[in-house]
């Protein structure tokens, strides 16, 4: 095989495994993943009984944010903090783009790709778990079907202020 | 994939038949030689080591002789890292054998701390007696089995002065704990006695939030995250090995770091 059919080669290899990365395969659903259409009612009953703690808000961007299955695959990123049209926060979260090629672990890169867009999740839907937060309350297909956030578009929530989130365990 | 360090599926009995020619030779060789053996065994199966079968015996017996080689190399008098207050991870992470919704608080009013075994003074203690013993601060890091770790700032009473306090016969084996949740626990006496071993009543200077183990949890920077007790109701000082939760389903008793 030439070096250039090995490169070749590899690349195919690269991009089915990404295209594999972001596709969660059918899995069971135990009592702590978001259950298809929960309304919101039910997600903040959820929510209060994941023991709420105090965050500091500029702590949670940057983090991580979770699906509750085992293999924990990585669904965004936090940017920031806003307050919703119901005046409770939301956090905002970039989805990344159809490529997805967050899963490389090129953190020094700020994908911003194909399809890559920011959403606002409603901070009942999350819960923290340690230096990550998971998304508790909404499916995966829920989460991307959310309107595109626009920066500007509701007021953030400044860095020193504190809220109050669910805790999760790990789902090892 | 489900974590390897959580069995909890029987496996199916004819497992055993299935690996009888790799069990004979493990019980020809002895467990040393072994030893390589009943890791690849371990994972061909995924059996439950403490299972009664030629194979859980010998696995048994290598998971106390690991705890002895950790228990000799043990140094009572070294210090963990201690790290600064800007990397404390607030809040911590939440871990249990259940679901965070599953937790039920403890009333710190009604709550007493209970003492047995080998102790010269057996009453029973208050939260508030707790709080007006001298304390100390730790800031380390917390490693779970499991592979994930965080660093935490804890505050408490050093179990070795509680101890002095009550009595404690300070040359037995074990300390052990029971908790409010089911999760009974136990370390050797060297461990507990560690300056870095603390019975924790406070959290980055708070009060223990209600599901990291409020009123009185243990806490040791000498030993993996499940040797960490939550919701403390009684300590027991003894020389009859107590096991624990996860020991009885196979995890190392020592599990220092």
């Amino acid at each position: 095989m030439t070096a250039r059919a090995r490169a070749a080669h590899l690349l195919a290899l690269v991009l089915a495994t990404s295209a594999q990365a972001q596709t969660a395969g059918p899995s069971p659903a135990p009592d702590h993943m978001p259950k298809p259409g929960m309304t919101a009612p039910e997600m903040a009953g959820r929510a209060a009984n994941r023991f709420p703690q105090p965050v500091r808000v500029g702590d949670l961007a940057g983090r991580l944010l979770l699906q509750p299955e085992e293999a924990q695959p990585v669904l965004a990123r936090v940017t920031g903090l806003v307050r919703g049209a119901d005046g409770g926060p939301a956090l905002v979260v970039r989805l990344d783009g159809t490529l997805g090629l967050g899963w490389l672990g090129l953190r020094w890169v700020d994908w911003r790709g194909f399809g890559s867009r920011s959403v606002a999740v409603p901070a009942e839907a999350v819960a923290v778990l340690g230096e990550h937060v998971a998304l508790m309350g909404l499916t995966p297909e829920r989460l991307h079907a959310l309107p595109t956030f626009t920066p500007g578009s509701a007021p953030e929530i400044p860095p020193d202020e504190t809220i109050r989130l669910g805790i999760v365990r790990p789902f090892h | 994939m489900r974590s390897p360090f959580r069995p909890s599926v029987v496996p199916d009995a004819g497992i055993l038949d299935d690996h009888r020619p790799l069990v004979r030779q493990i019980e020809r060789r002895g467990l040393l030689r072994g030893g390589l053996s009943l890791g690849a065994l371990t994972m061909l199966t995924g059996c439950d080591v403490t299972d009664t079968s030629a194979v859980g015996r010998a696995l048994r017996a290598v998971s106390d002789f690991n705890d002895g080689v950790q228990a000799a190399l043990f140094d009572p008098q070294k210090l963990a890292p201690e790290y600064p207050a800007s990397q404390v991870l607030k809040p911590p992470r939440f871990n249990a054998y259940y679901d965070v919704e599953d937790v039920k608080p403890v009333d710190g009013d009604a709550w007493r701390l209970e003492l047995g075994g080998l102790v010269s003074d057996k009453r029973s203690w208050t939260r508030r007696q707790i709080a007006d013993l001298p304390e100390r601060e730790i800031i380390v890091r917390h490693v779970c089995v499991e592979g994930w770790d965080y660093i935490g700032q804890w505050s408490g009473v050093p179990l070795r002065a509680f101890l002095e306090r009550i009595g404690a016969d300070l040359t037995a084996k074990y300390v052990a704990f029971r908790t409010a949740d089911d999760y009974p626990s136990s370390i050797d006496m060297a461990s507990a006695l560690h300056p870095q071993t603390l019975l924790a009543t406070r959290y980055a200077g708070e009060t223990l939030p209600d599901p990291y183990g409020y009123p009185l949890r243990l806490r040791t920077a000498v030993k993996l995250g499940y040797k960490n007790p939550k919701w403390i109701t009684a300590i027991e000082v003894t020389n009859a090995y107590p096991g624990g939760y996860w020991e009885r389903r196979g995890f190392n008793w020592f599990a220092g770091l």
